[in-house]
Parts: C-alpha cells; structure tokens; sequence
C-alpha cells in the first residue's frame, strides 16, 4: 500500500512537471489577467430596476407556465418553450426555424441573459421583457395580438388568477398593451432564473487565481492550449469578454446577411430603428424604474452606417450545445465555428469592419485545441431547492 | 425624459470632483488632463473604474488661456484609433456654467487603448482636444 501511495505521488509531481501541464507558468501576465477576467461565474443576480416582477418568486413561477403555453400564439399552435427546448440549452437545435412563417435568424438559447442590456440578434429590445414580447407579436413567430393575449388571461380561471396573485391587479381591468407588458415581465422573471452552471473552465480559472495547482492539472492540456490561442494569439476576448465571453455589443465578421433576392437582413442597423419606434423600449411608459437610471444606453445609442451587417456577439457559455451558429445558423458544428475564424474572409468584412479581425491561419492542431477549450465552456442549468407552490389559492379555481 | 434628465444630472453632480472650483482647472484624484493652444480641459469619469460594458459620465471642466469658463458648445466622442471604430453610443453634453459640464453615454466596449475626442465650438472657432486612456482588462 505504501508502495503504491508513493508511487501515486511521484506520478503526480512527474505529471505536475511535465512541460506544459503546469498552467500558471504556461500563460504570460496578459494572458493570465485575461483569463482572470473571464470569471468569477455566475455573477451576482441583480434585480432587474424596469421590471416589478424581477426576482419576484409568484411572477417566476407564473412566467414558467406561460412560457410553456401554447396559448400565447395564433391558434395555440406554439409557446416559448417549442422553439426554447430546455434539453436542447433552450434552443431548437435548427439553422432556421418557421413560426408560422419562415424565420430568417437562429434561435438563440435563452440563458444568462439577466446580465445582457440588449436582446435579440439586431439588439431590438432593451430589456428582458420587451424583448419577451417581440416574438409573441411577430408574424412570422408567434403570431399573436396584444387582445389575443389579453382575451386568453381574462377568459382563462386559472391564468386569471395567477395574474391577480402575481401583479395584484385584476387583468379584467386592464387594457390590452398594459396586460401584455405585465406577461411579458412574468415570462423575464422565469428566463432570468435561467442560469448555467460553473463550467470545467471556471475550475480552472477559479484554481489558477487560488495558485492551486493541484486543482489546475486536472484541466485538460488541450483545453489549456486552446485556452491560450483564446486569450492570447486569437485575440477572442475583445469581443468574447468577461464572464459571459461576450462584450454584449455588436459586430460584423463576415457572415452573410442576405435572406432573400433583394433582401438583407439590416442587423445592428435596423435593429436600433426598431429599437427607437418600439413602444415598449426603457424610454416609454412601461419602464418600472422611476429613475430611469436605466435608460441611459437606449438615449445614447445611434444609428450609424457601419451597423449594417453587424450582430450581436453571443456568449460562449454552452457554446458546445447550443449548433447551428452564427445569425443565420449557417455554421453547422463548432468546429467549422474555428474553422472559419481559422480562415475568416476579409473580403467579406464591412469596410468601416472592426480591424481587429484577421484570419487566425490555425494549425489542425491549433484547432483542435480551441474546439476542446470551446467545450470546457458547457454546463446544465443552476438548480434550485423546490419551493411550496405560490398559487395555492388558484388550486380551487383551476379544477372549476 | 425629464425625469431621466434629473438623474443624469444628479449623478454628474455627485461625481463631480471639482464643482466647487471655477477656473483655473486645480489638479484632483482620478484627473486626466490635456490642452490645446487656446484651453486646458480636465475630465474625471464617475462611475471609476470605468469598466468593459458599463456605462458612464464625465464631469469635465474647460478653461481658457484667461482662466475665463468655456462657454461654448462641445461633442464629445471616444474612438479605438488602432481597431479603427468608436463606441455605439453619442455622448449628450449638458452645460452646467462657468466652463463645467456633464457628459453622459460613455461607452467602451472592449479593453485596450482608446481616445477621448472633445470638440470645443466657439461662435465659429472649433479646437479640438484628445486624451488617450488604456482601458484594461
């Protein structure tokens, strides 16, 4: 036995230093402070200020059935959750889905997003909840009406009482714009508490800034070399910054955005436009933080002509479950992801295009180490303790 | 929108280093600096340390060669000379007299080496005035 422990241990300080297992000396302070920067995950929950029902344990509860309700769409044909499949990192797993009609962007996951300030691909939503409207309206979505919607909670027992009992309020008393703004910050409630778990990457973040080396081996070499292209070489985290690996910002790279003969799809660009006539946007009515300390990005952003063709940059977390990408779900796997940054198209870029993009010119084995880091990135969802249901007093009404 | 002007304002005032002080501009923590032929100009950002993704204010403060307030008209920008782009967002100015205002909707989006660009329009005179400023990580 004591054989075995000391060869256990000589095995493991010969694995400890090897070249290139020892992680705190295989990254420059830059990289290092770069992948400090990625973490600590998750961050703090915060309430969201233009929301009344954020955090709001009735409204999370609410806003998870009728994310699950087909009856938030024309002829209750879809909910939320067709197209947000939870065993699918709630997307659909498609390039292009159709609603009811074709729909010429992918379907993004629907996690972490507490910790962005714009939603959707072109950023036409400047908070969870509005954006929580755009697809329940859209035609080619879901296809619904703000009366529709309102048609369906005053008629419905049950939804009627979880209504009261979340936002105090008879629906029956409300118009249909008000009512549909209170359903959608009970659906933002429910996706707020969305939120990924500590990925084997946040380990190895975690134990690099404790100096645990122990903790650090047990990352695997690929990863950490792929790690290092990431911070270092590749330049990622310009845009795939902090936490998140997103910057919450906009950027063109090249892909395509031509939907049709004579179509594109204006990105960044349209979606300010449609940001700025949106009823719903921080800057109406609808905003619950009486400061409007929370506006000050919807004020200050302006249209400009290099937005064309720029898109969201989506975070990597779950990247690995989360194929097709790109807006167009034209990249099938991720590792035709690296293989296009590997030779990303210049010619392809806006002229005005961010500078910093140039084809990283990857070796097979560069590239099998940035797809292996890239899958460190995955994890299921944070759980939490189950709570006693918080609509008991609807219980009676719902068998009616 | 007028309630939004008060808070912007009420921030910018809270932060503001130097809004005792006129002219001349008295050096304070947090200060950057810079001049031209005809004006000295100070900034102090609020909330500090100006981070990747977050917003924030400037308190900024103009002085001529007089040590006479600058009360003009000013824009504000800040680019990424070596990315070749600016930020996605127009600061709004807000004169507050005596050659101080409040400049809201900084934005910087990514980490490294970016510049301030203050354009001071006086009647039909216009300086320019920049600052460069390492954001990292």
């Amino acid at each position: 036995m004591n054989v075995l422990k000391s060869l256990s241990i000589l095995l493991t300080t010969a694995i400890l230093t090897m070249p290139g297992v020892l992680a705190a000396e295989d990254f420059s302070p830059s990289e290092r402070a770069t992948i400090l920067s990625l973490g600590p995950w998750p961050p703090a929950l915060v309430q969201d200020s233009g929301n009344r029902a954020s955090g709001d344990l009735k409204a999370i509860e609410f806003g998870k059935k009728l994310f699950n309700d087909k009856r938030l769409s024309k002829d209750d044909q879809v909910s939320c959750a067709d197209c947000h499949k939870p065993e699918l990192a709630f997307t659909d797993g498609m390039a292009l889905n159709e609603g009811y009609k074709k729909i010429t962007r992918n379907t993004p996951a629907v996690t972490n997003l507490r910790w962005n300030n714009w939603f959707g691909w072109g950023g036409e939503a400047d908070s969870l909840w509005a954006q929580s409207i755009r697809p329940i309206l859209s035609r080619n979505e879901m296809a619904a009406t703000p009366s529709g919607i309102r048609r369906v909670v005053i008629n419905d027992p049950d939804l009627s009482c979880r209504f009261k009992a979340t936002f105090n309020l008879d629906p029956a008393g409300l118009g249909k714009h008000e009512l549909l703004v209170l359903i959608a910050k009970a659906l933002a409630a429910y996706q707020e508490t969305l939120v990924t778990d500590v990925t084997a990457f946040d380990h190895f973040r975690d134990a690099l800034l404790a100096g645990d080396r122990n903790a650090m081996s047990r990352y695997p070499r690929a990863a950490r070399r792929g790690l290092k292209i990431f911070a270092g070489s590749g330049r990622c985290t310009f845009c795939h910054f902090g936490p998140r690996f997103s910057n919450g910002e906009f950027s063109n790279i090249g892909v395509p955005f031509f939907v049709a003969k004579g179509k594109v799809d204006q990105g960044r660009y349209g979606g300010i436009r449609t940001l700025k006539r949106s009823p719903y946007n921080l800057l109406g009515k609808f905003n619950d933080d009486g400061t409007a300390k929370n506006t000050v990005r919807t004020q200050h952003v302006t249209q400009r002509h290099r937005n064309w063709g720029e898109f969201k940059v989506p975070s990597l977390r779950n990247v690995a479950r989360t194929a097709p990408y790109m807006h167009n779900g034209s990249v099938a796997t991720l590792a035709d992801v690296v293989e296009f940054y590997s030779d990303l198209n210049e010619e392809r870029l806006h002229t005005d295009g961010e500078k910093i993009l140039r084809p990283l010119n990857l070796t097979d084995q560069n590239k099998t180490d940035l797809l292996a880091f890239l899958e460190t990135l995955s994890s299921g969802l944070v759980t939490k303790p189950g709570s006693p249901d918080p609509f008991r007093e609807c219980s009676s009404v719902s068998r009616q | 929108m007028k309630l939004s002007l008060i808070a912007t304002l009420t921030l910018g005032l809270s932060c503001w280093a130097f809004s005792a002080r006129s002219c001349p501009i008295i050096a304070t923590d947090h200060q950057l600096t810079a001049t031209s032929a005809k004006y000295n100009l100070a900034i102090v950002a609020a909330p500090l340390p100006i981070r990747v993704g977050q917003a924030f204010s400037l308190a900024l403060i103009v002085c001529d060669e007089q040590n006479q307030g600058f009360s003009g008209i000013i824009k504000a920008t800040a680019r990424m000379p070596l990315h070749n782009h600016g930020m996605n967002y127009q600061p709004s100015a807000t004169a507050l007299g005596k050659g101080k205002f409040v400049l809201d909707g900084f934005l910087f989006h990514m980490p490294g080496q970016w510049q301030f660009s203050f354009d001071l329009r006086d009647g039909e005179l216009m300086d320019r005035i920049q600052i460069k400023y390492l954001l990292e990580q």
